[in-house]
Formats: C-alpha cells, sequence, structure tokens
C-alpha cells in the first residue's frame, strides 16, 4: 500500500511539473495590444546613409523573413556558385542587424513561405506570441484588415512608392514591401527567327501576340510552341491572368462582390481560352508551374518562345543561356490601359501585440537596415523592384546588361500605381480557389461556353461572400 | 444455502484487497498515457467539434458562437454533399482495390520461395516512403509533354500521347494506383498473418477429397480469414474516409474540382483559408459518416455471423 502511495505521489508530482513546464511560454497581455505605433522612433529617412540608432537594450526581436539563421546560412554557401543576390541581402541583414544593434537580442525564424507562412504566424497570433513582425504576400490585406496589425509608423513611410505600401480597408497603412516585381512579357528571340518573324519587335497589341504564337506554333509542328497566358488552376494562373483584365478596366471583383457576369471578364477568358492552343496540351494550365518554366528556360528544352512572368524570370532566363526579349504585356486592341499586378511582393508589418519597445526597436531596424539603399540594391540586381522612391527614379539603376525587365517595370512603376491582386472580405482563398479551378482552368481544358461557366462559378462564390 | 455457504460464495465474486491493489497500480501505470491521449487527442477532438459550432479565423478575436450556422451552411451548399460524395466513391475504389490487390499478393507470398523474403520488403516499402516524395515521382511521370514521363513511353509505343490533368478518370486511376502501391504491403502481411494461422491439416485433407486450389480458398482460406479480412476492413474504410494526402499531392482536387474530396476541403478550409468553424462542422459530419459506415458493417458482420 505504502509503494503504491509512493508511486502515485511521484506521478502526481510528474504530472504537475508537465504542465508547469507546458504552460510556462511567455504569453503576451491583450494590455500590449493597445501599442503605440512607433512613438518616439526618430529615425532618418530611408535610403539615406542609415545610421541605426543603437537602443533597444534588453529587447528580443524575432524576425521573419528578413534574415537568415545558421541552417540558411549554410545552405546558401553551399549552392553551386555559391550565394545569389537574394541570398546576400538575407545574410548581410543580418550582419548588419547584429553589428548595428549589439544589445538586440535577433531571433531570425525560417517559417516558409504562402502557406506554411500562413501557418505558423496564425498559431503564433493565436498563442497570443506573435514574432516581432509578419511577413506575407495575398493573405496581408487579410490581416490588414482583421484588425491584427499595428499601423506604419508615418515616418517610416517616408521615402517609400506607395505601390510598397499594404493599406486596410479602413485606408491606413499596415505593412510595407521591401522588394516585388510585375508582370511582363519575355520572349526566346531564337524562336521567334525559326518562325520568320523579327526577333527584335515584340507583339504590342493581343492580336499582334494572338498572331505571332500562332505563328509560332504552326512552324514549329509539335517541337516548339508560342505560348499564351497561363491558367494554372491555383493562384499563379490568377496572378498572372489578373494583368490583362486590369487592361480592360475590369478585374474577377474583391471585398464583398465577385465580377464573373461582367462581358468583359469573358472577353478576357475567351481570348485566355484562344492562347492556351498554342501551348502543348496540358501544360498552361498545369497544377505544377514546373514544366511550362522548363520548356522556356531549361537547358536542352527552350520550345517555348513567349512567357508571361514577373522581373525575376530575366536573371533565371540569361542564367540558361536564353536569347531572351523582354516587353510590357500587350494591351487590348481597342479601349485598353495600361494594367498590371504585383507579384513576388513581401510585404513586413508589425502585429498587435507586440510591446512598444520591440516595436520601435523592429522599425528602426526595418527602415535602416532592411530598406537601406546598399541593402535594396541587391533586390535589383536579381531584377526585383524596390521600394525607395529615390532608387525608382535613378536612372543609372537600371542600365546595362541583364536590366531590361527591370527597366520595362520601372517604366510601368513611374506611370502609375500597382496593386496586388484582389482580395475578398470573406473566404478569400474558397472563392480563389473556385476562380483558378472552376474558372481559368475550365476555361482552357473544356470548350464549355464560357458564360455558362461564369455563371455557375458566380453562383458558387455568391454565398461564401455573404 | 446455508449462511456460510452464501458468504464464501459472496466473498469469491468480491475481488480480495490484493487483488483491488494490483488493479490500482496497474491503472496508475497506465494514467501517463490516459493523461498523454487526452491532452493530445481528446481534447484536441472536443476543441474541433466546439469550433464547429463557432466562426473563428485564428486572427485575433476569440471563436463566436453561430450555433448550427456552419452545419447549415454544408447541408445547403451542393458543393459539399459532392465532395463528401466523393470521398465515399473514390475512398470505397480504393479500399476495394487495395483489399483484393493485397489479398492475392498475400496468397502469392504464402508459397515456399528462397525469395519470398525479398518480396515481402519489397511490397512494404513503399509503405514507409515520404508520400509527398513519392507522389512527387508519380506527379514527374503524368507530364503532359510527349517527350517526357510516361507519355514518353507511350508515344515511343505509337501511342498518343495522354493530357492526365484533363481527365476525371486518369486522375481517379492514378489517385488509387497510388493509394493501392503505398498501402498494399502491411495489408499483405497482415493477410498472410491469417494466412498462416490456419491449420495446414485443413488443405491436407482437402487435397485427400479432390478440391482444387480455388476451392480450398473458397471453403478455408476465406472462412479461415474472418476475422483479419474485418480488422483490415475495418480500419480501411476509416482510412479511405480521411484519404487526402494522395488528393493533394497528385491532383490537387482537378480537373477543376472532378476529383477534390471532402477531407480535402477540410484541410484547405482549416488551414488554409482558416476558416476553422466550417472545417469543424464538416469534420464531424464527415466522422459521424465514417462511424456510421463502420457500424454499418458491423452489424453485416454480426449477421452473417448468426447466419
Amino acid at each position: 500500500m505504502r509503494t503504491t502511495r509512493k508511486f502515485a505521489a511521484l506521478l502526481v508530482a510528474m504530472v504537475m511539473c508537465l504542465a508547469l513546464v507546458a504552460c510556462a511560454a511567455p504569453a503576451k497581455t491583450p494590455a500590449d495590444s493597445a501599442a503605440p505605433t512607433g512613438a518616439g522612433n526618430e529615425t532618418e529617412a530611408p535610403g539615406e546613409t542609415a545610421t541605426p540608432q543603437a537602443s533597444g537594450e534588453g529587447v528580443k526581436l524575432s524576425v521573419v523573413m528578413l534574415g537568415y539563421n545558421d541552417t540558411q546560412i549554410e545552405a546558401a554557401k553551399a549552392k553551386d556558385g555559391g550565394p545569389v543576390n537574394s541570398d546576400h541581402y538575407y545574410m548581410t541583414n543580418r550582419e548588419k542587424a547584429e553589428a548595428a544593434y549589439p544589445d538586440i537580442a535577433f531571433e531570425w525564424n525560417d517559417w516558409g513561405w504562402a502557406e506554411a507562412l500562413d501557418q505558423k504566424q496564425r498559431a503564433a497570433i493565436a498563442a497570443n506570441t506573435p514574432p516581432s513582425c509578419i511577413a506575407g504576400e495575398s493573405f496581408i490585406p487579410t490581416y490588414a484588415n482583421s484588425g491584427i496589425l499595428q499601423e506604419v509608423p508615418a515616418d517610416v513611410l517616408e521615402g517609400i512608392d506607395p505601390s510598397f505600401i499594404a493599406y486596410g480597408a479602413d485606408g491606413k497603412p499596415y505593412a510595407i514591401a521591401y522588394k516585388t516585381s510585375i508582370f511582363m512579357l519575355f520572349y526566346n528571340k531564337d524562336l521567334l527567327s525559326r518562325a520568320g518573324l523579327d526577333p527584335e519587335v515584340a507583339p504590342t497589341t493581343w492580336s499582334e501576340w494572338q498572331r505571332m504564337s500562332e505563328q509560332i506554333t504552326a512552324a514549329g509542328n509539335g517541337e516548339y510552341w508560342g505560348g499564351g497566358v497561363p491558367s494554372f488552376p491555383h493562384n499563379g494562373g490568377a496572378l498572372r491572368a489578373t494583368p490583362f483584365f486590369r487592361q480592360l478596366g475590369t478585374d474577377f471583383g474583391g471585398n464583398d462582390s465577385i465580377n464573373l457576369s461582367d462581358p468583359k471578364v469573358q472577353q478576357v477568358l475567351d481570348y485566355i481560352r484562344t492562347m492556351d492552343k498554342n501551348f502543348p496540351a496540358g501544360l498552361g494550365n498545369n497544377s505544377d508551374e514546373g514544366p511550362m518554366w522548363n520548356a522556356f528556360e531549361k537547358k536542352g528544352e527552350q520550345n517555348l518562345a513567349f512567357a508571361v512572368n514577373g522581373t525575376w524570370q530575366e536573371a533565371s532566363a540569361l542564367r540558361n543561356g536564353v536569347n531572351l526579349g523582354v516587353a510590357p504585356l500587350p494591351l487590348p486592341d481597342e479601349g485598353g490601359e495600361i494594367g498590371n499586378c504585383l507579384v513576388g511582393t513581401v510585404y513586413i508589418g508589425v502585429p498587435v501585440g507586440v510591446s512598444p519597445e520591440e516595436t520601435s526597436a523592429f522599425w528602426d531596424f526595418y527602415k535602416n537596415v532592411c530598406l537601406s539603399a546598399e541593402q535594396l540594391q541587391y533586390w535589383i540586381d536579381e531584377s526585383c523592384v524596390v521600394p525607395l522612391t529615390s532608387m525608382i527614379e535613378d536612372d543609372a539603376l537600371y542600365e546595362g546588361e541583364g536590366k531590361a525587365g527591370l527597366r520595362v517595370a520601372i517604366d510601368a512603376l513611374r506611370a502609375g500605381t500597382y496593386s496586388g491582386q484582389a482580395s475578398f472580405a470573406k473566404n478569400d482563398s474558397q472563392v480563389w480557389e473556385i476562380i483558378n479551378q472552376q474558372v481559368l482552368a475550365r476555361v482552357t481544358m473544356t470548350q464549355d461556353p464560357i458564360d455558362q461557366i461564369c455563371q455557375q462559378a458566380q453562383a458558387q462564390i455568391e454565398p461564401l461572400l455573404k | 444455502m446455508s449462511a456460510i455457504a452464501k458468504t464464501a460464495s459472496k466473498a469469491k465474486r468480491r475481488p480480495s484487497a490484493r487483488r483491488r491493489r494490483e488493479v490500482r497500480r496497474a491503472y496508475l501505470v497506465l494514467l501517463p498515457f490516459f493523461i498523454y491521449i487526452a491532452l493530445w487527442n481528446l481534447v484536441p477532438l472536443l476543441y474541433g467539434l466546439y469550433l464547429g459550432f463557432t466562426e473563428y479565423n485564428a486572427l485575433g478575436s476569440s471563436p463566436k458562437w453561430v450555433g448550427l450556422a456552419n452545419f447549415q451552411t454544408f447541408f445547403s451548399v451542393p458543393e459539399y454533399g459532392a465532395l463528401l460524395w466523393r470521398q465515399i466513391w473514390m475512398g470505397m475504389l480504393a479500399l476495394l482495390c487495395n483489399t483484393v490487390i493485397s489479398f492475392l499478393l498475400a496468397l502469392a507470398l504464402n508459397v515456399q520461395s528462397r525469395v519470398k523474403g525479398i518480396f515481402r520488403t519489397a511490397i512494404y516499402v513503399p509503405n514507409v516512403s515520404a508520400v509527398s516524395a513519392t507522389t512527387a515521382v508519380f506527379v514527374a511521370l503524368l507530364n503532359p509533354l510527349a517527350n517526357q514521363g510516361l507519355n514518353k513511353i507511350i508515344t515511343a509505343l505509337g501511342g498518343t500521347a495522354v493530357t492526365w490533368s484533363y481527365s476525371q478518370f486518369w486522375m481517379v486511376f492514378w489517385i488509387v494506383a497510388y493509394f493501392v502501391w503505398q498501402r498494399v504491403g502491411p495489408a499483405a502481411i497482415i493477410w498472410l498473418g491469417g494466412l498462416q494461422g490456419i491449420d495446414p491439416s485443413l488443405y491436407e485433407a482437402a487435397k485427400v477429397d479432390g478440391a482444387s486450389f480455388w476451392q480450398q480458398v473458397r471453403y478455408i482460406t476465406i472462412p479461415g480469414l474472418k476475422f483479419i479480412a474485418m480488422y483490415i476492413l475495418l480500419t480501411g474504410i476509416i482510412g479511405a474516409m480521411q484519404m487526402f494526402d494522395v488528393v493533394m499531392f497528385i491532383s490537387k482536387g482537378n480537373p477543376f474540382g472532378l476529383t477534390d474530396v471532402l477531407m480535402y476541403r477540410i484541410y484547405r478550409d482549416g488551414f488554409i483559408n482558416f476558416n476553422l468553424g466550417m472545417a469543424g462542422a464538416e469534420s464531424l459530419v464527415l466522422g459521424v459518416v465514417t462511424v456510421l459506415f463502420a457500424l454499418f458493417y458491423l452489424w453485416l458482420q454480426r449477421r452473417s455471423e448468426d447466419e
């Protein structure tokens, strides 16, 4: 009996210890949530020779998508040819931050990207232990509209191009991107030549592009193809289709409305269906994007003449030896306007629940290190567009070999303000999934009437927005 | 009966103090596991059920009680019914193929051969391989280009390249093929264990009576494997109703949603769309349907035993 009691006491003690350990995670109180946004954060305007404030004694910054941890650094160094420009950005961000802020303990988190990142961030927010900053692209508007992001301090916004700022439905700025890209038309000059086309003349209108693509496909006779507008059954499809909708002054919808019954939407879908015939069957709407990019740029393949992609395509295609041409996206023959969509954007914001000291220290670090001209140069060298207006206006940065795509993007950015993919107030992912699978992919996989496809999808989406 | 006899009988029925102590000690030994199960299984299960009656996106605010609204959505939007039906028929098709093929494999493995160890290992290996890695190979094989993957073989043999991703038939075919390829090993090993538990003298007697191989299978093997079959089918039904990783990696529900299943929808609603309330409601419905299937199967089993 005594043994049993001892055993029971030991067990109870063990369980209590476990429970205590499990509950000991540092939780932030809701009181912390009312953090002022960068009050007293007296830092210099971004882009200037920044002198980080060596403040933040005892502060710990847990950051995402702004610096590499040890494992990531090792992986970058182990790459064939060593780290690329994007790796250098993250590696030197860390070096500079740790040198400039010796009193701040940095934690460099690798939480992946897209869904994986969203899941980890939501888990941290739900557990009331948010990191010092959150990152993301398409889901940032949802975060902003859910009231979980702090407003970006006005001084951090100074010198930032408005295209790089994520605003909430209330019109307030909640996040700033350190890099982005827009879509353009890349083409393989060799394939244009083989099809009897002038390799130096890019299509400027939809009909020109269609004619050229059809000519290449016919000449290729199953060996090479012209290509068209991708309709991948995931966001990669909707993102690439969006500029064509915006060129006609329309879009899939946004907030609490869906716009598939718009005749202009159906006109674009008809064009996408027509252009899809210039892909080998199943390539333009494959759930795996890989085969399409391989067809455009991989050594030994390079059998696709046109590709709609972000500016990063340039560096990658040139590395693979594609005889590359770059042009703005062709415009509709009549009644069109320049339209595009941001892609590859990395927005950074500070979640509610981060203490005032941490918030202030974070914005100081982000503005003076991550948004400094010196650091952003790495992204320009990687063919991406950066947020500083001083850099956007500096022509010298976009001259020389391998900068053709970037010049096209910068010209577009100078001509107007762009936004990312539209977002819906409710069930955003589910709505996009229907658009991607039941509209875009179905338009190119079947010959079902486009108005019927749109009508069915519209009926599916409307209840999701209520 | 005398008073002494009655007391003795009572004492026999009541466990002794020593026995009670042993039972208590046994429960104490098991207690950590009960706590572990409660923490990691029961609490999340109950919380998931609770979420089904709420609206919650894991951002900021707490779950908001909405009563039966999510269930109302489930039963009023035809899409959810279609997903449930597809989960049932695709899952059952995969289960049927897996059960039959694993049984035939077990029969083949039950012969005396010097290389049977290699074959047993070979059919089990897919089950311990990472799904994400092996499905990537399947996806690469389904490349639509004529000079890639399976199409390369088909065109080399004079056939026409197949655009696999355009066809519901082909995508279901490859989902089932992968499901069977990956899970046939464990089922075959269990069948094999059952086969080896059947008394060999029964086969010898049947041979003496002139029974053919298939008659031996029909009258000795299958009845002898009743309980093994029950285990395989019962766990198989549960597995089939939870099938989603194969769908996610191979077809992603395409072409245009025609291979989408409810379990994949639950995953997407929960962890991509963060509509955790709807995911909870869908899970509850799927759980109830799975339990009903399992009970129906057990009822059929019991009825056949009674007959």
